[in-house]
C-alpha cells in the first residue's frame, strides 16, 4: 500500500490531502455532537418549561382547595404531540396528587427549590425528560404547589440528528468534492507527461532528435532538458561509434588490397599444385574479409539516427529486376534458377536507391548462398494494399525459433556450411528500418525453404516528392 | 612506360610495383604527398596513380597542384574511401579513373593500359609500321602473325619509338623514360637493347635509323 501510493503522484496528493482533512472532519463532528446536543436539550427544555406554565396557568385555588381547571379540550391540546408522549402532576409539597397521572416518579431531591429543574428519568420502560416547576398560586403557604411535566425524548432525539447532520454532511460533501477536484486537477496537470510518454513510445530507436518542451509545464521541463541531454550523448556516442567502424573498415582496406596483390604476383610465379591450392584459399579467406568489411561500412551507413534521409519515389519493380539481373553470374554455376516477376503497376516506394538496391541485394545473395545447388530463387514485386517485396527459396528454411535472432549481427544459423558475413540480415533490417518497412520470415508457400517478405508504407502520391532525375 | 605510384602505405607499394614491374613497367614510389607534384613535373611519366590519403598534403590536393601547373599525366586514383562524394570530387579534379581498394589485379593493370593506350595510343588497339602489328592491349608486337620475343626492355624501348612514329627520339630522353629511381639505365645499355631490336624487327621491313644530334628513329625500309 505504501510502495503504490510512492508510487503515484495521484495517490500521493490524495493521501496528504484527505488525512488531515478527514481529522479535521472527525473534530468537528465531535464538537457538533455537543453542540447538537447542547441546543437541542436547551430548546427542548424551553418547550417542557412552557408546558408546565401553561398547566401552572390552569390552576385554580381558594383558601381550602387547588384545583385544576382543564376540560378535556384543553387536556388533549397539552398532551397533543406528534411523536411524544406528555405526562403531567400537580403535587402539594407534602407528594399528595392534586392532579394528573399517577406513575411520574417522584421528585426526590430540593423539592422546594423555587429553579424549574430538569432531569432525566425512566417511565414506564421509555426516557423521558422532566421538569419540576414550584408554583405559589396564592400568597401563603397551603398554597404552594410542584407541577411536573415528562415528555418522552423522540421530538429531542430527531431535533439533536438534524442539528448533528447538518453539519456534518455538507462536511463529507466537501471531502469527497474536495478528493474529486485534486482528482482531475493531477490527471489534467499530468498531461504534459503523457503526451511526453505517447511521443516517446511513437518514437523510431533511430530517431535521437531532442524532444520538444514547448507547451510544457515548468516542473517538468528540466525532466525533458535532461531527456534531451541524454539522447544527445547517445546520440554523439553512436556517431562515435560509427565512425570508428567507419575507419576501421577503411583501415582494413589498404593492407586487404597488399595482401590481394602479393597473391596475384605469387599465382603468377611457377609454383606446384600445393602451393597453388594454397595461394586459392588465401585468396578466399582475403575475399571473405573484404566482404565483411565492405558489409561493416554499409550497415554503419545503413544506421540512420535522424530522420533527414533524402527520400525519393522509386519503383521497386527496377531495383529488384536490376538485383536480380546481378545474381545471375552467381546462381548460374550453382544451377540455382533465379527468376524475377514483377508487378504489373509500378511499385513506388519512398527511399534511397542505392539503400534500396543493399537491402535487395543482400536478400537475394542469401537466398542464393543457402539453397542448395540446384534450387529456386524467386524474387517476386507486388503491389496490392502495400508494397511488398518477396524473395523466396527452396532451402533448407530457417527454424522458427532462430527467426528472430538471424536479424542479430554475426549471428549465423546452427548447422550451416555456406559462407555469409553474419550481416546481411542485419543490415535488411536497419535499411527496412529507415523505410519504415517491415521484414518478416516466413515458410515457403511450398512447404520447404524461406519467405523473406519486406512490407513497405503506403506511398502518399500527393505529398510524394517530385522524383529527380540523378544523372 | 613509367609509372609514378603515390602510395604511403610500403606493404601495398612494394607488391604493386613487384607487379606493375613484371608488366614491363618503370615503376617509382612516393610516400609523401608533397613530393609528387614535384616528381611529376620533373620526370616524363605516362601515369600517376595516386593514393588519397597521404602524408604531407592529401591526394585531392597534389592532384589539384599537379592539374594547375598544366600536367596532362593521366591519373588513377587509389583509395578506400568510396562513398559517391569522393568519387565525384577526385573524376572532377582531374582524376580519369577511380579504383576503390581493396582492388582486383587483372581490373587495375586493364585499367591502367587503357589509361595509357587513351593518351599515347590515342584509343587505338593496334598499330600497323611495315609488317609489324603492334597489339597496345596484350602488348605484343607480331610479324607475320608470328609474335616476337622481347625483353622487358626491348618492349619499353618499342614502345616509345612507336609513340614517337615519324619522328626523332634522343637517347637521353629513352633513358629517362625507361629507368626507374631504383634502377638507372645507362645510355649505353640503350645503345644495346636498340642494337638488339633492330635484329628482331628486321623481318619486318623496318630499321632503327640514329641521326647524330637527334636521336632514334623507326622507320620503314625501302
Amino acid at each position: 500500500m505504501k510502495s503504490v501510493i510512492e508510487r503515484s503522484l495521484k495517490s500521493q496528493l490524495l493521501f496528504f490531502l484527505l488525512l488531515p482533512l478527514c481529522g479535521v472532519w472527525l473534530l468537528t463532528a465531535c464538537g457538533a455532537y455537543f453542540l447538537a446536543e447542547h441546543f437541542a436539550n436547551k430548546t427542548f427544555d424551553r418547550e417542557l418549561l412552557n408546558s408546565a406554565d401553561s398547566i401552572i396557568a390552569r390552576l385554580r385555588s381558594d383558601p381550602v382547595k387547588i384545583w385544576i381547571d382543564m376540560p378535556p379540550a384543553a387536556q388533549a391540546i397539552l398532551r397533543h404531540n406528534y411523536r411524544d408522549k406528555i405526562y403531567y402532576q400537580v403535587l402539594k409539597p407534602d407528594g399528595t396528587r392534586i392532579s394528573g397521572d399517577a406513575f411520574l416518579p417522584k421528585p426526590v431531591r430540593r423539592f422546594d427549590s423555587p429553579v424549574p429543574s430538569f432531569r432525566f428519568a425512566k417511565l414506564n420502560g421509555e426516557d423521558v425528560r422532566i421538569v419540576r416547576v414550584k408554583a405559589n398560586l396564592g400568597g401563603n403557604e397551603e398554597q404552594v404547589v410542584m407541577v411536573q411535566v415528562a415528555q418522552t425524548l423522540n421530538a429531542l432525539h430527531e431535533m439533536f440528528h438534524q442539528i448533528l447532520l447538518s453539519i456534518v454532511i455538507p462536511q463529507v460533501f466537501m471531502i469527497i468534492f474536495g478528493a474529486l477536484c485534486v482528482s482531475y486537477g493531477v490527471k489534467r496537470g499530468l498531461i504534459p507527461l503523457v503526451v511526453l510518454e505517447r511521443e516517446l513510445s511513437l518514437r523510431s530507436q533511430h530517431d535521437l532528435s531532442p524532444v520538444r518542451s514547448n507547451n510544457t509545464p515548468i516542473e517538468i521541463k528540466p525532466l525533458i532538458d535532461a531527456l534531451n541531454a541524454l539522447l544527445e550523448k547517445l546520440r554523439q556516442d553512436i556517431d562515435q561509434q560509427q565512425r570508428f567502424v567507419t575507419n576501421a573498415a577503411h583501415q582494413f582496406r589498404t593492407p586487404l588490397a597488399g595482401i590481394k596483390t602479393y597473391i596475384y604476383a605469387a599465382k603468377r610465379l611457377p609454383a606446384d599444385a600445393r602451393m597453388t591450392e594454397m595461394l586459392a584459399k588465401i585468396e578466399s579467406g582475403v575475399d571473405r574479409l573484404t566482404h565483411l568489411s565492405n558489409k561493416l561500412l554499409v550497415l554503419a551507413k545503413a544506421e540512420p539516427h535522424t530522420n533527414d534521409i533524402s527520400h525519393q519515389p522509386v519503383d521497386l519493380n527496377f531495383i529488384a529486376s536490376e538485383m536480380t539481373a546481378d545474381f545471375v553470374p552467381e546462381a548460374l554455376p550453382r544451377g540455382t534458377e533465379l527468376s524475377f516477376i514483377g508487378s504489373e503497376k509500378p511499385a513506388m516506394v519512398n527511399g534511397e536507391l542505392s539503400d534500396l538496391a543493399e537491402l535487395t541485394s543482400n536478400l537475394i545473395e542469401n537466398a542464393i548462398i543457402y539453397t542448395q545447388e540446384g534450387g529456386n530463387v524467386s524474387v517476386r514485386v507486388t503491389n496490392g494494399d502495400a508494397v511488398r517485396l518477396t524473395i523466396q527459396d527452396n532451402g533448407p528454411g530457417i527454424p522458427e525459433s532462430e527467426r528472430e535472432k538471424v536479424f542479430e549481427r554475426f549471428y549465423r544459423v546452427l548447422g550451416t556450411s555456406a559462407q555469409g558475413s553474419g550481416l546481411g540480415l542485419p543490415i535488411v533490417k536497419e535499411i527496412a528500418l529507415a523505410h519504415k518497412a517491415t521484414v518478416e520470415i516466413s515458410d515457403s508457400t511450398t512447404g520447404k525453404g524461406t519467405t523473406v517478405i519486406v512490407t513497405f508504407p503506403c506511398i502518399n502520391k500527393r505529398n510524394a516528392p517530385v522524383a529527380k532525375q540523378k544523372g | 612506360m613509367r609509372i609514378l605510384l603515390a602510395e604511403d602505405d610500403t606493404f601495398l607499394a612494394d607488391g604493386l610495383s613487384m607487379v606493375l614491374r613484371d608488366n614491363g613497367y618503370a615503376v617509382d614510389i612516393e610516400a609523401d604527398g608533397a613530393n609528387v607534384p614535384i616528381a611529376v613535373c620533373t620526370t616524363p611519366y605516362d601515369l600517376l596513380v595516386l593514393d588519397l590519403g597521404l602524408p604531407n598534403l592529401d591526394g585531392l590536393d597534389v592532384l589539384k597542384r599537379i592539374r594547375s601547373k598544366g600536367e596532362t599525366i593521366p591519373v588513377l586514383i587509389l583509395t578506400a574511401r568510396d562513398a559517391l562524394q569522393d568519387r565525384v570530387k577526385g573524376l572532377d579534379l582531374g582524376a580519369n579513373d577511380y579504383l576503390t581498394k581493396p582492388f582486383e589485379l587483372p581490373e587495375l593493370e586493364a585499367r591502367i593500359r587503357a589509361l595509357i593506350r587513351k593518351d599515347t595510343w590515342s584509343n587505338r588497339t593496334e598499330i600497323t609500321v611495315g609488317s609489324l602489328v603492334f597489339n597496345t592491349v596484350d602488348r605484343v608486337g607480331t610479324i607475320n602473325g608470328k609474335p616476337i620475343d622481347l625483353t622487358a626492355r626491348e618492349l619499353a624501348v618499342l614502345e616509345i619509338l612507336l609513340q614517337k612514329l615519324g619522328t626523332s627520339i634522343d637517347k637521353q630522353r629513352i633513358t629517362s623514360l625507361i629507368s626507374s629511381w631504383d634502377e638507372e639505365v645507362t645510355e649505353n645499355a640503350i645503345g644495346i637493347v636498340i642494337h638488339r631490336l633492330r635484329k628482331k624487327i628486321e623481318e619486318a621491313n623496318l630499321t632503327i635509323k640514329t641521326s647524330r644530334g637527334l636521336g632514334y628513329r623507326l622507320e620503314v625500309c625501302n
